[in-house]
């Protein structure tokens, strides 16, 4: 016997603008499925470009990820759950990448880890080592961008938290090691993880700022939207086929996660 | 210099405390109080959750906070256990692990840590749950896995801050007499929070009364039930309290203006507090005859059923409230508004110092 | 309620106020598409044509880019009046799609390496773009300073290897100036452009490419008169600047 389920109490005025916003998402999406080239896909997503372009996007996206947490969430600890001076401002500091032109964010970088930048210069003369036109230029750039949007989820997801529970593990003896790991880290996992979605997802579609500060080489530092960008003036049937791979891989990963990440 | 030792001063928001809290070890104190006294603060303030401004707290000899000397000595370092109101069981872990947690804190192997935590589960007859999370427990199994887990870093002061206040009526008995038995158990020092006087008069070897950020009271429960200082702690036990002035001729001049007379007593004249428990007072239609000495005529300011019995708060000079059988009610056929007569004895006046 | 009155006034006005903007009228405005290596030069041409005629009032907006992203552009359909191309077969296709009338040759251009102020790494030809121990770059491939400059490297028996291939020759030029790249492949108006903060280092003629910029008038525009006049004046009195920028004559 099924009970009958209380009619949900939707405002219907609501109604056209949702789906005004699905279409909007959804049609661009079905113009690039109408223009696939069906026939040719498997030739075409075999091609080096392709996988070269796919396979740096995908390490370059977790790299940054990666790191986004391991400095990112200790970060948003300091900001959620300490007060000094100047919070507001190390906070505000933090969110810029979010606001600036992803160009200008690569340039920037530039100017502070190139060969002649403010940080970059002495490190290669002593070492060597440069971030840019190579895969950690990549990773470098991903970071600046889309680490803020794990910073930002992380914080709210704390401030958002019970602390009492952190009272609790203090006065049976833990110390504050303990009480992180233990206590804080477990009970923040849903922000951390939407956090670091958010990340990925900024990081794979990175262009504006890779491409300024690391460059763009195939099998290097050509990630798949750069693969995308200069295909679609050569060879489009290429970069409908890049564009295709760069969502299935995209749903790939958030299809399984459907609501969890919300929780 | 053992036990509790703790002259607890702050100023946090509006509140501005000042109370001074002694516990002897083996003995339980109830910390007794209207909502936004104080009282959870104080016992904060002794967990190390919110540190004093002047004052000293010490626990067996050890200074726990000191400003004067900048001596503070944080939660995780402090010899106690916590009871929390709302138990604050971690909601991610078994009931196993939460009463293991503070033994593994303290670096307890988890094998040990285990061990030990099975046998405090057993000990409160929740061995069969050792691995259910929190949101599966029933209030009462939550409250002595919350008491299990404070008990099991073998404290020297155990904290308990409405321990009771999260459960029902009818668990709340039942948890209350388990409550006993297991502080009665427990060689520390223990100090309890409670709103309700049930609570205080049950599990306490001595209260004290906090109100807006001030001891008002200290004593065996006897004692304050026996004489209630404050208009709160004789309304928490259920007596009347008035304020006025003794005469050598025994009679009290109310601060309300009536006068009363009272038996010869021990309370030297002066200002004085009277206490009439609210059956000592009869009531009347019309001015009884034979008049006892203390009779007046009020209105009735309030009416109200308590089971078999009624509550009939009157107004005027003599501002009490009586308790009469429901059948006197109806002989008398009250309502509100309505002039009656009251009377009490001189022997049921409890005069004392105030 | 009001918030609500206040968003519809405002998807109403941006509605409208979109409309509209296709709509050139005889002195209005044109659009001109431009290869990025047209980069200042255009900016000055187009304010020379503004200034020319005070009869004529009409304004230029140029756009700069890689000329093969333009040529994407005006065959999706993008409202511009005038493409000013880097190469002939960008124009080409634009041609051969009907989007473009009959195109003129109005400039040429020539490669020449670029290096950062004070040539640090050295750099002295083209041999140096197959040093793998140098940081050096191309224009992308399918853009034209990068087809050019990889047939110039062909015909000097280099085999490349660059660290990056920029998708426009603007963000290339930049990158050497900067000194994050040692050496680059542009035009010889890139060089000059950037004055004193490069140097050029000349490539042997045989060696070489004369790159041909083709202008047309597009078919979509919505002021074709005024259109045909910018044209007009980039193949008058428009070649004394260019000249001065360092292009070719046609």
């Amino acid at each position: 016997m099924s009970r009958r389920r209380r009619p949900p109490r939707t405002p219907w005025v609501l109604l056209p603008f949702a789906v005004a916003a699905v279409a909007f998402i959804a049609l661009p999406l079905v113009g690039l499925l109408q223009r696939a080239p069906w026939s040719d896909l498997g030739d075409l997503v075999t091609e080096p470009v392709v996988t070269d372009a796919l396979r740096l996007s995908i390490v370059s996206a977790f790299a940054a990820t990666g790191i986004s947490v391991l400095v990112g969430v200790p970060l948003a600890w300091v900001l959620a759950r300490t007060s000094f001076r100047g919070r507001s401002l190390v906070r505000a500091l933090v969110t810029l990448p979010i606001f600036l032109p992803p160009v200008v964010g690569g340039a920037s970088l530039l100017f502070a880890f190139g060969r002649r930048g403010l940080v970059g210069e002495p490190v290669y003369e002593a070492t060597g080592l440069l971030l840019p036109f190579s895969i950690w230029g990549v990773i470098a750039a991903n970071t600046f961008v889309a680490m803020p949007f794990l910073i930002i989820t992380v914080e709210s997801g704390l401030r958002a938290a019970d602390d009492r529970y952190e009272d609790a593990a203090a006065t049976l003896g833990a110390g504050r090691w303990t009480v992180f790991r233990r206590i804080t880290l477990p009970n923040a996992m849903p922000a951390v993880l939407a956090g670091a979605l958010l990340c990925w997802a900024r990081a794979l579609g990175e262009f504006g700022a890779t491409v300024t500060f690391a460059g763009n080489l195939q099998g290097r530092t050509q990630t798949m939207p750069l693969a995308v960008f200069l295909a679609l003036e050569s060879n489009r049937e290429a970069a409908i086929a890049l564009s295709l791979v760069l969502i299935a891989v995209s749903l790939a990963v958030l299809v399984p996660l459907r609501d969890r990440w919300l929780r | 210099m053992s036990g509790l030792d703790a002259d607890v001063g702050l100023h946090l928001g509006d509140l501005d405390l000042r109370v001074t809290l002694e516990a002897g070890t083996g003995e339980t104190v109830a910390v007794l109080g209207p909502n936004g006294a104080g009282k959870t603060t104080a016992v904060r303030s002794l967990a190390g959750l919110q540190p004093i401004d002047h004052g000293r707290i010490s626990l067996d000899g050890a200074v726990l906070d000191d400003p004067a000397t900048e001596t503070f000595v944080a939660p995780e370092h402090r010899p106690i256990g916590v009871v929390f109101q709302d138990h604050l069981l971690f909601p991610r872990m078994s009931a196993l692990d939460n009463v293991a947690f503070g033994l593994r804190a303290r670096g307890d192997d988890r094998r040990r840590a285990d061990e030990q935590a099975r046998s405090w589960l057993d000990r409160f007859g929740l061995g069969d749950h050792a691995d259910a999370r929190p949101a599966a427990l029933s209030g009462g199994q939550s409250q002595r896995v919350a008491l299990a887990r404070a008990l099991a870093t073998d404290p020297q002061l155990l904290l308990l801050d409405e321990p009771l206040s999260a459960l029902d009526a009818t668990t709340r008995t039942h948890v209350r007499a388990e409550l006993r038995h297991h502080l009665s158990s427990f060689d520390g020092v223990r100090v309890l929070v409670t709103h309700d006087p049930i609570d205080a008069l049950v599990l306490a070897d001595r209260l004290v009364i906090v109100e807006h950020g001030r001891v008002t009271q200290t004593g065996t429960p006897a004692e304050v039930t026996a004489r209630p200082a404050t208009p709160y702690v004789a309304d928490l036990v259920g007596i009347n309290l008035l304020y006025g002035s003794l005469a050598a001729d025994d009679t009290v001049h109310l601060d309300t203006g009536a006068t009363l007379t009272v038996a010869g007593g021990e309370a030297p004249t002066g200002d004085v507090a009277v206490a009439i428990r609210p059956r000592a007072i009869a009531l009347y239609r019309e001015r009884p005859a034979g008049s006892p000495r203390n009779t007046w005529s009020a209105p009735i300011a309030d009416l109200e059923a308590d089971r078999d019995r009624f509550r009939v708060t009157l107004g005027g000079p003599v501002p009490v409230t009586a308790e009469i059988t429901a059948a006197s009610v109806q002989g008398l056929g009250l309502e509100p508004g309505q002039e009656l007569w009251a009377s009490v004895k001189a022997v049921d006046i409890d005069v004392y110092e105030a | 309620m009001r918030l609500l009155s206040i968003l519809v006034t405002t998807g109403v006005l941006v509605v409208l106020g979109g409309c509209g903007g296709t709509d050139d009228a005889a002195d209005g405005s044109i659009t001109v598409f431009a290869a990025a290596s047209l980069t200042d030069a255009f900016d000055e041409v187009a304010d020379a044509f503004e200034a020319a005629d005070p009869d004529v009032d009409v304004s230029v907006d140029v756009s700069f880019a890689g000329s093969s992203s333009l040529r994407e552009q005006v065959l999706e359909g993008a409202p511009a009046d005038v493409f000013a191309s880097a190469n002939v077969p960008n124009m080409d296709a634009v041609v051969e799609a009907g989007a473009a009338g009959s195109p003129r040759v109005f400039a040429t251009n020539r490669l020449q390496i670029v290096v950062p102020a004070g040539n640090p790494a050295g750099i002295d030809g083209l041999d140096d773009f197959a040093d793998d121990e140098l940081l050096v770059g191309l224009c992308a491939a399918e853009v034209p300073c990068g087809d050019f400059a990889r047939q110039a490297l062909d015909r000097a028996g280099v085999r490349p290897a660059p660290d990056t291939n920029e998708p426009d020759v603007r963000a290339l030029l930049t990158k050497v100036e900067a000194g994050e790249l040692d050496a680059g492949i542009v035009y010889v108006t890139d060089v000059a452009s950037a004055g004193d903060r490069v140097e050029g280092i000349d490539i042997p003629d045989e060696h070489n490419v004369v790159a041909t910029y083709p202008i047309a008038t597009l078919t979509g525009s919505g002021d074709p008169e005024a259109a045909a006049a910018f044209v007009a004046f980039v193949l008058g009195d428009g070649q004394d600047v260019l000249a001065e920028f360092g292009f070719g004559r046609p």
